[in-house]
């Protein structure tokens, strides 16, 4: 087959339809009645604001490219409108699937567990009156009800507001009712508890819109309500900035911020009951397509579901916590600089504590020997420690230099601030290239020693974010690898715009070689497969979307190559096709920690490379974003990673396997032990935590076999 | 280097014609030098000062930022020790002194513009420390071709003495440009490129006379793209050489072929894919006169030359440095070629050495204008060669068409103006070839001049007959104390005419104090 024969539509999966099927699947985990309730319900929660994000980005975008008239095909063969289609019929299956959870399971749970959640109509007198002054004191004043007449126009919805709809019977004139429309305030809890009587056990919650229905009255005095239902909007939200105009880039984001809201309406979520005059009203005025209508069965916006999880109390229903374990290599260190520079260290994260990388940012920031820190930052959390020691760095006199991705989406507000907080603390704040996000993820100590000028790098594949390290799998390394140390150099030489990329000694970075190397190591894969030797590629990312990877992947399949993807969310390659892909296996694993990191292994003749990244195979990674790819080259962490891909590859309780209608199915158990990988990881890195180790060295990987593992933590 | 004091870390800028670059690097203890930031970036200085004759400002503005970059980066590993050079793009700007004073004010930066002999020897300079084997070609003998845009620097090295410097106007620039309207008058074009460049090359009498020369080494103004013009031939191996059979194959595959299809083949920008079928065809040249069966390609900038330069001198002092060595061994082979009177020459070297050593507090010249006086004396009648009337004047026209690496242009016109008075009439205003010297450069010939004439008065004869000279300061008096075993009646005369012209200078009338000795040998 020749190599433009592997672009045919047929071979590839729509990016949008993979993306539903990934919340599919964190949905599924809302459904699985082995995990925690509490868990559940937060899973439900995600797959709810995902689907908000991915409406206000995804869909908004099809949505411009229709009204634009572009009608060009994606690598599925789709036009824009034959997509937006498909979404459109999937979305609705799936958010009957969420509402179906919600109330046939979920509730139900919740209510057994002494967690009820009341509708108006069943509250006793106490709770009536408890109700009736919270309205007064705390809801009342901040309601902004809006009527819309020939002198007063349909206001604007704020996007994911939720609101009620209400329709008034008209006082005079020859109209029979008026609109208003009142938002439910986004500022007071969504859901409000009820104070508990002597035959009610457990606790009791009330909806914010339910109570506000409840009083509608007391908002329009006077006229009569036909009736009222909750409803929400969704605009686009896909922030373009023209940054050759834009002088400041940080001013330029702050007004793009304050605009985001006001985007053209692209779904519109409403009570299931609605009325059918007050539906077109509505339809009318946000000029709503009927494909976009959802119509809800329970409350609108899950997203709440997120608090309700995170209530004290209940940690029965939550998964054991789990301690993130302090590296093993690093242990005991007093001197974590030497400890690196005797030897690689490597860490996988949430099963190894991010504190290894907080305390290795803190000690450089107190270090008299350090000289300067240089380090990316894409999100960053709350109150950042690894933010705070930078500042202390810059305080003390060191040369910090940080590289803040201000166009980090959603995150851009909470980055401003960082930016401006840093460079008062006498930071050097630099905010990327013009038209590339930052999202390679390194830091770099120079610390001048005995010896002389000797360089630290951290290389990870995630986010220097403490929050979410304990959250996302990831992996990272410290090394004093000259090359590296050279390399990383010329990274924020690049970054800074001082120099223009240099010939790599050991990394390859996006935008320039990324691709072209991940290519090159395919086609070698393939050439060996082509000579009769033994050919294997195992690749973990979060997103395949790339079409000349895919193709190449395809074509390396077809030469006899043996690949094993582990990609946990959008996967455009499709396996399982004749002549096309079926050496290809595609397994995703969603489970208690989001899988985030980014490995690509590639046989190599039997020497087995092994490179780590911070890109997904995604044209805007590999073509729009900085982004790096790493080697390992310290055989001992080589053989631990390896181990992770296969430790993963044979999970059999998180993982689903792709298929080549584009579906993903559980995999079959018949004859294997049950095998949850995060949490052999888990139980892995206790267990090497607690194991008296004579050496200092990691341990290998070996030190606990599969079949020690019992499920469940 | 005190062997207590840890590695030194130095920084060197080069504010080139296509780019701004920057290297820091930290020197060991055995001067090992290792580098540590390595920056290119971008910026069309040339492009400005070519099409207009000044930088604009918003160049300038741009330059400054970056260059801000740079000192951040200097900040960062605390690098106190820094050379900062520009090259023809600001030399030729008709407001380089407007940019050397912004660069000043908005980073603190101080820039030295330096002119084209300095700029293509810093790239010669780096050599020793950037080709391993160097020490050994120079000894086997070797030919080093620095190709840049507009001309190419060829030195020939024997025994290990520079023995020839020649600047041939043949660069891969100019090549293109002399022959672009042919360009499209032939189909052959390579062709009348080759036959273009051999006419150059003939010329050069080296290659006609001489055994063919076993080593050869490029170096260039395009690192760049030699650095790719490597990596396309030797892949993978790491090699800092180039076999011949590799260089022939790659040259007649190229040959004929677009600069878009050499961009895209060896990965270059286009302004470099547009000369490297003229480079390699002018190196080739070159190439097929030697009985090398490889090149070296070290990849030297003159940045590396700039780092080089530093750590010699100001990490570890040495007194002379290797390019001073080079500019008097060449002087001499100038000298030689002119068939100078070699015991006259080394006599009044000599002798002036001890006079401007002695002289310090009335001259108050330094290290720098010592050895333009010692290149002048070796010098100062080559002219002889050409004529004996007024050889003064044909020595001056030879120091000024010699190559003398390191020596700039200004600096060759003071040692030209020294040999043209050390005898006839000392300096005047009127003589065009003293008024055209910037004005602190007329002081230096003068002072110069003055001791010159004295050393040449004091072998007038050339038969050396001053066997011992001291200079000694009595109160104010200035005593030349010489020791001699004949009769230098001739000398003393001479002596007397020639110290009216340094008292002029000096305010001082030296006096001689002459010590009869009888030896067996008169």
């Amino acid at each position: 087959m020749r190599s433009e024969d592997y672009r045919n539509p047929e071979f590839y999966i729509n990016r949008e339809l993979s993306w539903l099927e990934f919340n599919d699947r964190v949905l599924d985990e809302a459904r699985d009645k082995s995990n925690p309730l509490f868990e559940r319900i937060k899973f439900l929660a995600i797959t709810s604001s995902n689907l908000d994000e991915f409406f206000m980005i995804r869909a908004a975008s099809l949505k411009d490219q229709v009204k634009a008239g572009y009608t060009k095909i994606d690598i599925s063969g789709l036009t824009p409108k034959q997509q937006l289609k498909q979404i459109s019929v999937r979305t609705h299956v799936m958010v009957d699937k969420q509402y179906n959870t919600l109330n046939r399971s979920l509730f139900p749970l919740l209510g057994k567990s002494g967690i009820k959640v009341l509708p108006g109509e069943e509250l006793d007198d106490s709770q009536k009156a408890f109700l009736q002054d919270y309205f007064s004191d705390m809801v009342y004043p901040v309601l902004t009800p809006m009527a819309v007449d020939s002198r007063r126009p349909f206001p604007l919805i704020l996007s994911k507001s939720l609101n009620i709809g209400i329709l008034l019977k008209h006082s005079d004139g020859d109209k029979e009712y008026m609109f208003a429309t009142v938002q439910v305030p986004a500022g007071l809890p969504r859901m409000i508890e009820l104070p508990g009587s002597a035959e009610k056990n457990g606790r009791y919650f009330i909806f914010l819109e339910e109570i506000i229905m409840m009083f509608l009255d007391t908002l329009f005095t006077g006229r009569e309500i036909l009736c009222a239902h909750p409803y929400r909007i969704t605009r686009n939200a896909d922030l373009t900035i023209d940054e050759e105009e834009a002088e400041d880039l940080l001013l330029e984001i702050e007004k793009s911020l304050k605009k985001r809201n006001w985007g053209a309406g692209i779904r519109l979520e409403i009570d299931h009951a609605v009325d059918d005059r007050l539906l077109n009203v509505l339809k009318n005025a946000l000029d709503i397509h009927k494909g976009d209508i959802y119509y809800i069965k329970g409350p609108i916006d899950l997203t709440f579901l997120m608090k309700l999880s995170s209530m004290e109390g209940y940690r029965h229903l939550k998964y054991k916590p789990y301690e993130p374990q302090y590296p093993q290599a690093l242990k005991g260190e007093e001197d974590i600089f030497g400890a690196i520079d005797r030897k690689d260290v490597f860490v996988h994260h949430p099963y190894d504590s991010f504190d290894a990388v907080v305390g290795f940012i803190e000690k450089a920031s107190r270090d008299p020997d350090v000289l300067a820190i240089k380090q990316t930052l894409y999100r960053v959390s709350g109150n950042s420690p690894i933010v705070r020691a930078l500042e202390q760095a810059a305080e003390s006199g060191k040369q910090v230099m940080v590289l803040l991705e201000v166009k980090a989406r959603f995150d851009e507000e909470r980055n401003i601030q960082w930016a401006k907080r840093l460079e008062q603390a006498g930071c050097h704040v630099i905010y990327g290239l013009v038209g590339l996000k930052t999202h390679c993820k390194i830091t770099l100590v120079v610390r001048r020693e005995e010896s002389g000028i000797k360089r630290y790098v951290h290389l990870g594949t995630g986010n220097y974010n403490d929050i979410t390290a304990t959250l996302y799998t990831d992996m990272g390394l410290f090394t004093t690898n000259e090359y590296i140390g050279a390399d990383a150099s010329a990274v924020f030489n690049m970054l800074s715009g001082y120099s223009e990329p240099p010939q790599w000694y050991k990394l390859e970075a996006a935008p320039v070689g990324l691709r072209k190397k991940l290519l090159s190591l395919i086609e070698n894969e393939r050439q060996n497969a082509l000579a009769g030797n033994k050919a294997v590629i195992m690749a973990k990312m979060n997103s395949l979307v790339d079409r000349e990877l895919i193709a190449a992947l395809y074509s390396a399949s077809a030469a006899g190559v043996q690949i094993k993807l582990i990609v946990r969310g959008i996967c455009c390659l499709r396996p399982g096709i004749k002549g096309v892909s079926e050496n290809i296996t595609v397994i995703s694993i969603v489970g208690r920690f989001l899988e985030h990191s980014r490995v690509n292994y590639f046989y190599n003749d039997g020497r087995e490379d092994i490179y780590l990244s911070s890109a997904d195979w995604m044209p805007r990674n590999l073509d729009a974003r900085v982004e790096l790819l790493f080697p390992v080259e310290d055989s001992g962490i080589k053989d631990r990673i390896i181990g992770v891909l296969e430790v993963e590859l044979a999970d059999t309780l998180k993982a689903r396997v792709l298929e080549q209608s584009g579906k993903y199915r559980k995999i079959d158990r018949r004859g294997k032990k049950s095998l949850d990988s995060q949490m052999y990881f888990c139980k892995l890195a206790v267990k090497e935590a607690k194991a008296e180790i004579a050496e200092a060295d990691f341990p290998k990987f070996e030190a606990l076999h599969l079949e020690d593992f019992e499920p469940g933590v | 280097m005190n062997a207590s004091v840890k590695s030194q870390l130095a920084a060197a800028i080069e504010l080139g014609s296509h780019a701004l670059s920057m290297k820091i690097v930290e020197i060991g203890k055995n001067m090992e030098i290792k580098t540590l930031e390595s920056l290119r970036r971008p910026v069309d200085l040339g492009k400005d000062t070519f099409a207009t004759g000044w930088v604009s400002f918003e160049t300038l503005v741009e330059t400054c930022e970056i260059l801000k970059g740079f000192k951040k980066l200097m900040l960062d590993y605390n690098v106190k020790i820094y050379r900062a050079v520009a090259t023809t793009a600001v030399r030729e700007a008709r407001n380089r002194e407007y940019i050397v004073d912004q660069i000043k004010i908005k980073t603190g930066l101080d820039i030295d513009v330096i002119d084209n002999s300095t700029e293509r020897y810093f790239a010669y300079n780096a050599l020793r420390e950037h080709l391993p084997n160097y020490k050994d070609i120079r000894k086997e003998g070797c030919v080093i071709v620095d190709i840049g845009f507009g001309s190419s620097q060829v030195y020939i090295i024997n025994n290990d003495r520079l023995e020839e410097s020649l600047n041939i106007k043949l660069g891969p620039l100019r090549v293109r440009e002399i022959l672009s309207d042919l360009e499209g008058r032939t189909l052959n074009f390579p062709r009348v490129l080759e036959e273009f460049v051999e006419g150059k090359i003939d010329t050069v009498d080296y290659f006609k006379n001489q055994d063919a020369i076993k080593n050869i080494v490029l170096i260039g103004g395009d690192v760049k793209m030699i650095g790719k013009l490597n990596l396309r031939i030797n892949r993978d191996k790491k090699r800092n050489y180039i076999m011949k059979k590799d260089f022939d194959g790659l040259y007649q595959e190229m040959l004929y072929k677009s600069p878009q299809f050499i961009m895209k083949e060896l990965e270059l920008q286009l302004e470099s894919a547009e000369i490297l079928i003229p480079t390699m065809m002018i190196f080739k040249k070159f190439f097929d006169k030697t009985a090398a069966d490889k090149f070296y390609t070290p990849l030297v900038s003159i940045m590396d030359g700039l780092i080089v330069d530093i750590c010699r001198k100001r990490v570890y002092g040495e007194e002379r440095d290797e390019l001073e060595k080079d500019a008097l061994t060449l002087a001499r082979s100038i000298a030689a070629k002119f068939q100078y009177d070699k015991a006259h020459a080394e006599d009044v070297e000599e002798k002036s050495l001890i006079l401007f050593d002695e002289t310090r507090k009335l001259h108050g010249l330094g290290k720098r204008e010592r050895l333009l006086l010692q290149l002048a004396a070796i010098l100062h009648d080559s002219g002889k060669f050409i004529s004996l009337n007024e050889h003064y004047i044909q020595s001056y026209n030879i120091v000024l068409a010699s190559e003398i690496p390191g020596i700039i242009q200004e600096e060759q016109k003071i040692i030209a103006n020294v040999a043209r008075y050390h005898s006839g009439l000392g300096p005047e205003i009127s003589h065009p070839n003293f008024s055209s010297l910037e004005e602190p450069s007329k002081l230096i010939v003068a002072k110069l001049s003055a001791i010159i004439r004295i050393a040449d008065a004091l072998d007038r004869s050339h038969k050396q007959k001053i066997s011992e000279m001291k200079v000694e300061w009595e109160s104010s008096r200035l005593l030349i104390r010489v020791v001699t075993a004949r009769d230098i009646l001739l000398e003393e005369w001479t002596f007397d005419v020639k110290a009216e012209f340094f008292k002029t200078v000096f305010g001082v009338i030296p006096e001689i104090k002459i010590k009869k000795v009888m030896t067996n040998a008169q």
